[in-house]
Order: structure tokens, then C-alpha cells, then sequence
């Protein structure tokens, strides 16, 4: 048995080789290209609570999709290396030159966030790979070519909220609460002190809390007191949360009117919130009820694994490997690493999970997606008319 | 090729870590319970970056610059604590740490706050590294054993027979937080000139508890323990990934284990053995016999 | 304003002694500094929480469940580091590194366990009623927790001075050897200031936990580090000193934080720490009643 099995296969190679041979050059253009590309996300460590598991099964979906798809183009398949940064920047790093060097990924997506991307990205230049970051900060953009973030800058979400709340809210006096240890919350509350002071707003106090904190009580008290009318909020979800809670407690003026960044935008900020998150209002990235064929094949997908809606999370670790798969089949058949970064900086109009429009980077290579303006209402997020 | 591609930055960490490790291994070798080292290395990131950045000094003279700083901050934390024993060194050492990461947050004009110090050119690669450390720890290895090292020994094992030979412990507490400071702001130089960017939290908790498990687990009397102890906490977690998960967890564990039945570390315990061994064969001098008690007690 | 800030000083002070009597207890008995006190604290609001949210306990129950379940804690901690330590002559240091690898054992078992979310207790649990009391506004819950953590110490200090138990712990804060020579057994008091340390520091995790509305597994470490200026301010060892620095500690920290910079208010409160040190290193309250230190 074992011999027969052995000759047919010897006819079988035979055979094999005959053809080849003749058919070489058209065999390497049909020939099944597996392209890999590789993530790294916070899926254990302080971040994880509220990133890394849920950009992991966004990465999932998008995986999925795009090969059920054949987004790649004909005869080529999408691998994906998802690995844990523990949100530790030393790691990132590491994870980094692994992935450029011994794993041969055509690109690299995730890091998450300004504070493990910043210290990444020139790593990623200098190893010449494409470095899509799941962060907001130009600075990134900045260190090189072959870096690029996938969030709208702090200044466009900034600029619509600081002109929502001085034109629709009518409101004068703002009490600014953000996160101090981090540069995007820093960054967003300075834009959008920046514009609100443009529209003729004014800023009662600044306040820097920080993620380790849980006693707000001293702020609480200090801005219950104040004569304001709105209050601006900008943490991670859970601790904004809190904040209001703490907030609320310390005797608030129910009339102030409360407003956030789309940090807000998470199922975690209502459950720590509960009741009182009612009425805030904020610009986000992502909302689970927009129509897009891409957020409807995501949300499904999404709904079907764990029966509830994704955050924007899952769907910025979606949209960032939808862009990379779209950069991958413009850049063509056997495409190296340069050609994916080139065209990944042209991409226009891609239809994605994200905001209100098409997804596209301008000249500056600035991500551009119509952002949407959210509130919560009877403890549910829902979108504005 | 690619191997070492990959791991080269694992490979520079460890040097940074150890260079870090020494300034613990220091304080630790003069008997000293300071845990300031992460707070040292702040300083001296932060003063060797802006240095580097701000002015035409270059990466050499910005360094020593950093180091400089490194000193001072070392000799002023040394003003309470010199005087002071045991529990209240680490009270205040972890507390002195806190405050760092507290101001390079709030001092944004100069450190950039939360954001830290970004696009610091990559001036201390593999090449700058390795020469550094091995110039470090033959200097550490020469202090060692001449009185400086000796008096550090001697407060170490008991400090009230220091005092009772004539030994000045608080000149001696001075020198090694001098001492400690230079080097722990040497690495966290390093540190910036390597990794292209700083933030005030990369010099926190996790640092000091990287660095106290680095000297414990290698050992606080040989050069060389510092060097295996920090090599062995790199490289673990990178070797078994799914266990990177439980890090902390095989951290504490092997604190407690380390400290319970190897309180000499890996490299004091292993060179004692190796020297009884000897001293049992009749190879040692009777002089050399004597000796041997000190380091390893 | 001034007054309502002061309150809340003293409430978050009142609950900052709670937790530092613990780890002032075992360091001024048997010279251990248990760098793993903040986590005993966070399991204790862990525990907590769990008895309410998974075993439905009414909250007073879940309150001495938790309390009896860091006491647990603690004294498992001395059983399976401190004591093995003991027994192979560590020193001082050794015990100091010991706690922080238990500490980090502790904080990564509850990583695990809860997928480092942040969990809060369920809304309504403790009643939100407000007084007004001449202007400032008083919530129930911080009326209670005064009135617990004062019964706490009350308990404690008769424990201490009024029992049999308490004063072998005394002698043994004095002079452990000549302690054991009058017969006092050290096993006995290791467990008992191990245990009371714990259901200290469990107590003030399930208050914090609800005062605050959020219960992680990093909690231990900011009240750890607010710890440290109490226990040095007020003197290590001493009951009395630990209480009057927690409540001084916490109104300096809710002024700093009301009416100068949020950002400054950690490294005011460290400031304090080394001035302290550098002038009366044996603390500000440990001139006045001597009696009731436990060294």
C-alpha cells in the first residue's frame, strides 16, 4: 500500500514538474499569494479594559470579510499576526522590528493610541513599513512617510462640538475637565478651548484629572460651585464616567449642559455612568446605526458573535484593516512595501465602518471622515438629527 | 541575520536596564533601602534629551550634563536620608519617584508634560551601548575593592559595627546616593538617546520594580549579577509569549522565591559554591579563605 | 466653599487612616513595611463586590464578608511570605522586597479576574440622601462612613489597650525575644495583627469602592502612596498619629486639589513627606500620647 502510494506519487510530482515547466511564468502570476499583515493591540496590561480585546475581534471581522470578499484582489489571501503590547511602549517597539524583519508583514496595524504610537512610528520608518496607527496625533504623520493614523485630528472633532455648543446650545461659560497624563486629551481640550473662545465662549476653570484617580470629590465640589452652563468632559470611558457620577453627586446645576469628546462613545462610560450620563453630548468617530453597506456587514458580524453592538474601537481595528486591504490591491499583484505605503497615502473615498462619509486621506496624508454627533438619552447612545 | 535584527532591540534594552540596575545595585551594595533609581533616571532622560535637543553640546558632553544633574539630585535626596535607616529610605525613595513623575507631567513647558519628549535623535545604539556598560561595570568592579567598596560592606552587613570601626556611615550613605544618582541618570539618558522618545510615566512603578528584581534575582555583590538578573526579566517574557499575559505574576513570584531561599541571587550563590568548592580542594591560600566570607554574607 | 471642601478632606482622611492603622500596626509590632497593603485593600473591595453583585448579599453582610475576607488575605500573606522569610533569617529588606512581589502577585490575580475592567458597585446600594447642615451639603454616606471608621478605631484602640491579646501584641512590639521569654506565643500575634491590618484595610477598600464608585485592581496603589506621608507624618507605630495625619493628609490633599493644581497635589503632599523627614523624621504626633503607641 505504502508503495504503491509512493509511485503515484513519484507520476504525481512527474507530471507536475512537466507542467510547471511549461507553464512558469503564468503560474507565477496565478500562483495563491498569501499577504500578511500583522497587529498589535493592548490585549493585556492597564489599556486592555477598554481597547485591545475589542480592536482584536474588529480585526477579526475585517479578516473575514475581506477574504470572503476577495478585497485583495483574484488568488490572494489576507493573513493576519495579532500580538499583545501589554500597552507597554517597550514591547510595541519590539513587537515592531519583529514584525519588519523576521515575520516579513507587509504592513503593520494598531499600537493604539498617541502615548504607545508616538515612540513607535520613527521605528517604523526607519525599518521602511507601513505603519497604519490607531491614534489621532499628527505627530505621527510627522515622524516620516511610512507612518499614518487613522483618527481625525483633535482640531476637526474640536471644531464641530465648540461650534455645536455656542450655536445650538447657546451656551457661554465652560468648566473643562480632561485627562492631564494624557497628550490626545490635552490636545482636544486645547482645541476646543481654542474654538469655543472663537465663537465667543468663554472658560470658567481647567481641570486635570488622571486615570488613577477615583476620588473627585475637591473638583466636583469646585465646579458644582461655579457659574457655568456647560461642562466639557474628556477621559477614558470609565473614568469620565465616574466623574460624572461624582459630579452629579456634589450637586451639579441639572440646566448645565454637558458635553464630551468620543471618548464617550463606549458602552463602559454608560455603565459607570448609568442615569447620569443622561443629556451629554458628543462627536464620534463610529455609531453602530449608520447605514453604510461596510458598517452593516461589520455590525452584523459584530452582533452575531456577541450579541450586542461594537464600540468605536472594534470599528477603527475594522476600518484600518479595510484601508490597509484597499492600499494592498491598488498597490497590485506582488506588491512590496513601498508600493503599499504609496498607495495607502492616495486612498480616496473608501467606504468604511467609520463617521458619516467615505474615508480619505488629503495631501497631508490627514485622515478625513465625516464625523457624527451623538447623545445619550434614557441611558442608550443614539444618534442626533 | 533576521534573528538579530529582531532581538537588537531586546538586546539594547538590556544594556539600558543594566546600566539602570547598576544605580539600584549600588544603593543596594551600600545597604542603602532606596528605591530611587527610576526617579534618577527621569532626571537624567529628561536633562540628557533637552540638553541633546536645546543646545550644540553634542550626545557626549549633553550625557555627562545628565549625569551631572544625576549627582546633584542624588546628594540632595542624600541630605534626609543619609541620616535615616531601613524602612524610611524606602518610604521616602518611592515617594522622591512619585514626585518625579508628578513634575515631568506638570513642567510641560520643559519636559512636554504628558506627551513627553518626542524626535530625540537615536544617538546611542548597539555600538554606543555595549562599550558604555562594559566601561561601567569595570568601574563599579574596581570600586568595589578599594575602601569606598569595603565601607559599602561593611554598612551593608551591620551598621553599627561600621560605626564602632571608625566608619562614617552617613559620609559613605552620601557617596552612594552620589553615586546611584549618576548612574541611574546615565541610563535614563540612555534610555531617551535610544528609544527616540520619553514620557513621565516610562520612569514609574514598573521601572522600579523592574530594576529592585533585576539586582535581587542576579545578586547585589558581583559586577556581574545586575547584568544576568536584568538579562533573565527581558528575555523571559519574550521567549514563552503566552505567558507574557502572567509576567507580573512570574515577576512577584520570583521576587519572593529569590528573596526567600537564594537571598544572594543567582550569581553571588552560584560564585560562593564555586568558591567553597575550591576552598575544599586546598587550592585557596589561607589569606584568600578569610576573605571569601565578605562578599557573599 | 471652603467648608464643603473640608468635609470631603475629612471623609477621604477619615478613610485613609482606616488604612494606614494597618500598615502602621504591622510595621510598628514586627517591623515589616507590607508594601502589599494596597492590594489587601483592593481584594477587600473586590470580595465586596463580589458578595453583592454575584452572592446578593445586602450590603452591611457583604461589608463583613469583605472585611473578614482581607483579613484572610493578610494573614495568608504573612503565612506564605512573610513567615517562610522569617524562618530562612531575612532581614528587613528582604521583607520590604518580598511585599513587592506579593503585591504584584495580588494585583495580577485581579487583572485577571475581572479582565481589568472597572467595576462599580450597583447604583442605589447605599441610599443618596443630602442633608444641609448650615450650608453644606452632607450625604448620608459620608455621615456613615465617619461614624464607621470612628467605631473602627474605638475597637481598635481597646483591643489594644483593654485586652489580653492586645497587650501580648504590645509586648511584642516593644521586644519580640523577651516577649516570647514571658511566655507571649508569636504565632498567635503575627495572626492577630496580620488579621486586623487585613479587615483594616478591607473595611477602607469597600468604602472607597463605594464612595467612589469604582473598584479596579490598581486602587491599592494610589492610596498606598497617600499611605506613606500618614504613616511617616504621624509617626510609624502610632494609632493616635496615624489617624490625625490621615484626616490632615486628606484635607491637604482636597485643598491642594480644589485650589491650586490638580496636577501639583501629589507632589505637595510628597513635598510634605521629605520636610517631615528632613525636621522630625519620628513624626508630629508621636510627642503626644506616648501611651498609645504600639512602639
Amino acid at each position: 500500500m505504502a508503495a504503491e502510494e509512493g509511485v503515484n506519487e513519484m507520476k504525481k510530482i512527474a507530471s507536475a514538474v512537466v507542467l510547471g515547466l511549461g507553464l512558469l511564468l503564468s503560474a507565477q502570476s496565478l500562483r495563491a499569494e498569501e499577504v500578511v499583515i500583522a497587529a498589535q493591540y493592548p490585549l493585556s496590561g492597564p489599556m486592555a479594559s477598554y481597547s485591545g480585546p475589542f480592536l482584536k475581534e474588529g480585526t477579526e471581522i475585517a479578516i473575514q470579510r475581506i477574504n470572503e470578499t476577495k478585497m485583495l484582489g483574484e488568488g490572494r489571501t489576507l493573513k493576519v499576526l495579532i500580538e499583545d503590547n501589554a500597552g507597554d511602549r517597550n514591547q510595541a517597539i519590539s513587537l515592531m522590528n519583529r514584525f519588519a524583519t523576521s515575520d516579513n508583514a507587509l504592513a503593520v496595524l494598531g499600537v493604539y493610541g498617541s502615548y504607545l504610537s508616538l515612540p513607535t512610528a520613527p521605528v517604523a520608518n526607519e525599518l521602511k513599513i507601513p505603519f497604519l496607527a490607531i491614534a489621532a496625533s499628527p505627530a505621527i504623520v510627522q515622524a516620516g512617510p511610512w507612518s499614518f493614523i487613522l483618527i481625525e485630528q483633535p482640531d476637526s472633532s474640536m471644531k464641530i462640538l465648540a461650534q455645536y455648543a455656542a450655536e445650538q446650545l447657546k451656551v457661554k461659560n465652560a468648566a473643562l475637565v480632561y485627562d492631564r497624563a494624557n497628550d490626545a486629551s490635552v490636545r482636544l481640550k486645547d482645541a476646543f478651548a481654542k474654538f469655543f473662545k472663537e465663537h465667543g465662549g468663554a472658560v470658567a476653570s481647567e481641570d486635570g484629572i488622571s486615570q488613577q484617580d477615583t476620588n473627585f470629590a475637591p473638583i466636583a465640589t469646585k465646579i458644582a460651585s461655579e457659574k457655568i452652563d456647560v461642562l466639557y468632559l474628556e477621559s477614558v470611558p470609565s473614568v469620565a464616567g465616574n466623574f460624572l457620577v461624582q459630579v452629579r453627586q456634589a450637586g451639579l446645576d441639572p440646566n448645565v449642559k454637558l458635553i464630551a469628546s468620543g471618548q464617550v462613545s463606549s458602552p463602559v462610560f454608560r455603565d459607570i455612568a448609568g442615569a447620569a450620563a443622561n443629556g451629554i453630548q458628543y462627536p464620534a468617530d463610529y455609531d453602530a446605526d449608520m447605514p453604510g453597506v461596510e458598517n452593516k456587514y461589520f455590525v452584523d458580524a459584530y452582533r452575531k458573535r456577541n450579541n450586542k453592538d461594537p464600540d468605536q474601537n472594534a470599528a477603527w481595528a475594522y476600518t484600518g484593516m479595510l484601508l490597509l486591504a484597499h492600499a494592498i490591491h491598488d498597490a497590485g499583484p506582488g506588491a512590496d512595501r513601498t508600493k503599499v505605503r504609496d498607495a495607502l497615502a492616495k486612498l480616496k473615498d473608501v467606504d468604511t465602518a467609520l463617521g458619516a462619509g467615505k474615508f480619505s486621506y488629503d495631501q497631508d496624508r490627514m485622515p478625513d471622515f465625516k464625523l457624527i454627533m451623538l447623545q445619550v438619552a434614557n441611558g442608550k447612545q443614539e444618534l442626533m438629527k | 541575520m533576521a534573528f538579530i535584527l529582531t532581538y537588537r532591540p531586546l538586546f539594547d534594552l538590556i544594556c539600558i536596564y543594566t546600566v539602570l540596575a547598576y544605580s539600584q545595585y549600588v544603593a543596594l551594595r551600600a545597604g542603602l533601602f532606596s528605591f530611587a533609581t527610576p526617579g534618577f533616571a527621569s532626571i537624567g532622560g529628561y536633562a540628557g534629551a533637552i540638553l541633546l535637543k536645546e543646545t550644540s553640546l553634542g550626545p557626549v558632553l549633553s550625557a555627562i550634563g545628565a549625569m551631572a544633574c544625576g549627582v546633584v539630585a542624588g546628594l540632595i535626596l542624600s541630605l534626609p536620608l543619609a541620616r535615616l535607616r531601613g524602612a524610611f529610605q524606602s518610604i521616602a525613595t518611592i515617594g522622591f519617584v512619585q514626585i518625579m513623575v508628578s513634575l515631568a507631567l506638570y513642567a510641560q513647558p520643559l519636559t512636554g508634560g504628558p506627551l513627553g519628549m518626542n524626535a530625540i535623535p537615536k544617538v546611542a545604539g548597539t555600538a554606543v551601548l555595549v562599550p558604555v556598560l562594559i566601561a561601567l561595570a569595570t568601574l563599579l568592579a574596581v570600586v568595589n575593592r578599594t575602601g569606598v567598596g569595603r565601607a559599602f560592606d561593611a554598612i551593608r552587613q551591620d551598621y553599627t559595627v561600621a560605626m564602632s570601626l571608625g566608619i562614617s556611615v552617613n559620609r559613605y550613605f552620601r557617596y552612594a546616593f552620589a553615586l546611584s544618582g549618576a548612574i541611574g541618570a546615565l541610563g535614563g539618558c540612555l534610555l531617551a538617546y535610544n528609544t527616540y522618545s520619553i514620557q513621565p510615566d516610562v520612569f514609574g512603578f514598573p521601572m522600579l520594580v523592574l530594576v529592585i528584581a533585576a539586582v535581587i534575582l542576579g545578586g547585589r555583590s558581583m559586577v556581574a549579577g545586575p547584568i544576568v538578573g536584568t538579562a533573565f526579566l527581558i528575555i523571559l517574557p519574550e521567549l514563552i509569549r503566552p505567558l507574557a499575559d502572567a509576567r507580573l505574576l512570574l515577576q512577584g513570584l520570583l521576587l519572593i522565591l529569590v528573596i526567600i531561599y537564594l537571598p544572594q541571587g543567582i550569581v553571588d550563590s552560584l560564585n560562593h559554591r564555586w568558591k567553597l568548592r575550591r576552598a575544599l580542594n586546598g587550592e585557596l591560600g589561607a589569606e584568600e579563605k578569610g576573605a571569601r566570607e565578605l562578599p557573599s554574607a | 466653599m471652603l467648608a464643603q471642601q473640608l468635609l470631603n478632606g475629612l471623609v477621604v482622611g477619615a478613610v485613609y487612616a482606616l488604612f494606614s492603622l494597618g500598615l502602621t500596626l504591622v510595621f510598628g509590632m514586627h517591623r515589616i513595611l507590607n508594601l502589599a497593603h494596597g492590594a489587601v485593600f483592593m481584594w477587600g473591595a473586590f470580595i465586596g463586590y463580589f458578595a453583592v453583585t454575584l452572592g446578593h448579599f445586602p450590603l452591611w453582610a457583604a461589608f463583613i464578608v469583605a472585611v473578614i475576607g482581607a483579613g484572610i488575605v493578610s494573614v495568608a500573606l504573612d503565612l506564605c511570605v512573610f513567615r517562610p522569610l522569617r524562618r530562612h533569617q531575612g532581614d528587613e529588606f528582604g521583607t520590604i522586597v518580598a511585599s513587592i512581589g506579593a503585591n504584584l502577585i495580588l494585583m495580577q490575580l485581579a487583572q485577571q479576574a475581572t479582565n481589568a475592567q472597572t467595576l462599580r458597585f450597583p447604583f442605589g446600594i447605599f441610599p443618596v440622601i443630602f442633608y444641609n447642615l448650615a450650608g453644606v451639603r452632607i450625604s448620608l454616606q459620608q455621615i456613615v462612613i465617619l461614624a464607621s471608621v470612628a467605631v473602627i478605631v474605638l475597637g481598635l484602640l481597646f483591643f489594644l489597650f483593654r485586652t489580653s491579646l492586645g497587650s501580648e501584641a504590645r509586648a511584642v512590639a516593644v521586644n519580640e525575644p523577651t516577649a516570647m521569654l514571658l511566655g507571649v506565643n508569636p504565632g498567635k500575634v503575627y495572626f492577630a495583627s496580620f488579621f486586623i491590618a487585613g479587615m483594616l484595610a478591607g473595611a477602607a477598600g469597600v468604602i472607597l469602592g463605594i464612595a467612589f464608585n469604582s473598584v479596579t485592581y490598581v486602587m491599592g496603589e494610589a492610596v498606598m502612596l497617600q499611605a506613606f506621608v500618614v504613616i511617616v507624618l504621624g509617626g510609624l507605630g502610632s494609632v493616635v498619629g496615624a489617624v490625625l495625619a490621615g484626616v490632615v493628609i486628606g484635607m491637604i490633599q482636597t485643598l491642594t486639589t480644589a485650589y491650586i493644581s490638580t496636577e501639583l497635589s501629589d507632589a505637595v503632599v510628597f513635598g510634605l513627606l521629605f520636610i517631615v523627614l528632613l525636621i522630625r523624621p519620628n513624626g508630629f504626633f508621636s510627642g503626644i500620647h506616648t501611651e498609645y503607641r504600639v512602639a
